[in-house]
């Protein structure tokens, strides 16, 4: 029986060729998103357990796309944290809202 | 080209046949060891047939496939 696309794609991400639906894999991404509202908590949780560097900071790519223009004090210091957090764990790609779409699917 | 995101809208990759899995805060997991595991999801077929009436958008179909 043949593959998904998605079984072809995990099998690849994980180094299991011939992998099926069900089962459970550890896949390498090609890149890894995370968006400017969960940066600060994940920031946070990370240098609470002594974690200040990332596993890979090159497939990284942080979007500012709820908070892009500053309404409030709490947007602009949550941004300014975001902007930090991007410079210390060296991230590969910090964007703004309206380069999402194309760095995304130029890769 | 596959892809983790924390974030639901990491399904509109499909649209570029490209696959993005939604972790939620589990992406700090992934942002400090560089994977997770997963479960392989299954694939299912879903066959429309007809033509939607004025006013009425793919979107909408997919909400009515969100909360079937």
């Amino acid at each position: 029986m043949g593959y998904t696309a998605i079984e072809k794609v995990l099998g690849r991400a994980a180094s299991k060729p011939g992998a099926r639906a069900g089962e459970v894999v550890h896949p390498i991404p090609d890149l890894i998103m995370i968006h400017d509202g969960v940066v600060q908590s994940s920031k946070l949780m990370l240098d609470k357990i002594g974690i200040n560097r990332l596993s890979n900071p090159e497939k990284v790519m942080m979007v500012s796309d709820h908070d892009v223009l500053y309404g409030s004090a709490k947007a602009a210091e949550r941004g300014s944290f975001n902007r930090k957090a991007a410079r210390d764990w060296k991230v590969g790609n910090f964007l703004m809202s309206e380069r999402v779409a194309m760095a995304i699917f130029s890769q | 080209m596959f892809y983790f995101d924390n974030d639901t809208h990491a399904t509109n990759a499909g649209a570029v046949g490209a696959f993005g899995m939604r972790l939620g805060p589990e992406i700090t997991t992934v942002l400090a060891t560089g994977t997770t595991w997963i479960e392989i999801p299954q694939t299912i077929k879903i066959l429309l047939r007809g033509l939607l009436q004025p006013g009425v958008q793919a979107r909408d179909i997919g909400f009515i496939f969100r909360v079937s």
